[in-house]
């Protein structure tokens, strides 16, 4: 048996999608970013997100649907990729920031990025991811608590447009 | 380790052609594509083919029809995109 096989196996990195899209906010555009309505229907349709995860890392790329295709052939076993259809809301807002910034060439080669625990642990703890809502499209901040905390009671009482998520993992 | 590929195509695909057939049905191309559903991404693939299989119709008798539809149709989608 080899040494590898040996060594107890770590688990892989387990971040949920709201997870995922608070370290890709911060990792990308840590000033902010406006997601426009151009951005929410405009995801590629020759191409299709790759999720790998491992212990030390989490790889999210745009991939071409043949290769994604092959990446999924029962004959790669246990290396075959599974399949999942876009769902869930903060999967989406996920997938539209990496999309909104791959179409800016702002991710790494191939359009992808990897992220780490480091990556997870650079998200500061006192601050608040907003959305605000606008004509245009949707507004993406990270605010002081406090800050953050007036802003979405004043719009509660006004329009009600603003959610609230909190960064802290 | 483990990789999960994220499929959104053949959600498109599957509105595009949905929209197509509403167009052969007939009927009010925003209420439609409204009534499929409320997420932007699919509303606009659903209006894609509604839009395909429009222009894809050559039928004399339909062309003003067709054309007063479009028209209808751009203005719909202009107004939802202006949307907050």
């Amino acid at each position: 048996m080899s040494r590898e096989a040996r060594l107890p196996r770590l688990p892989e990195i387990a971040w949920g999608w709201p997870e995922i899209a608070v370290i890709l906010a911060w990792r990308l555009a840590p000033n902010g970013y406006v997601i426009l309505k151009e951005d929410l229907i405009s995801l590629p349709t020759d191409r299709v997100l790759m999720e790998e995860r491992k212990p030390e890392r989490l790889t999210l790329a745009f991939i071409p649907i043949a290769r994604a295709v092959r990446l999924m052939d029962k004959a790669r076993g246990t290396q075959a990729a599974t399949t999942s259809e876009l769902q869930g809301r903060w999967q989406k807002i996920a997938v539209t920031t990496a999309w909104h910034f791959a179409r800016r060439r702002m991710l790494g080669k191939f359009d992808s990025i990897t992220l780490t625990e480091y990556d997870r642990q650079a998200v500061p703890s006192d601050l608040t991811l907003m959305a605000s809502g606008h004509s245009q499209g949707v507004e993406w901040r990270f605010l002081p608590h406090a800050e953050a905390a007036r802003l979405a009671a004043w719009d509660r009482e006004h329009e009600g447009i603003m959610v609230q998520e909190k960064t802290q993992l | 380790m483990s990789a999960v590929v994220i499929r959104w195509d053949e959600l498109l695909k599957h509105a595009a052609a949905r929209g197509a057939e509403a167009c052969q049905a007939g009927g009010e191309v925003g209420v439609l594509a409204r009534r499929y559903s409320r997420h932007p991404l699919l509303r606009r693939a659903f209006f894609d083919g509604w839009i395909e299989a429009a222009a894809a119709r050559t039928d004399q008798l339909l062309r003003a029809r067709k054309i007063a539809a479009l028209t209808r149709a751009a203005e719909w989608l202009d107004c939802q995109e202006r949307q907050p």
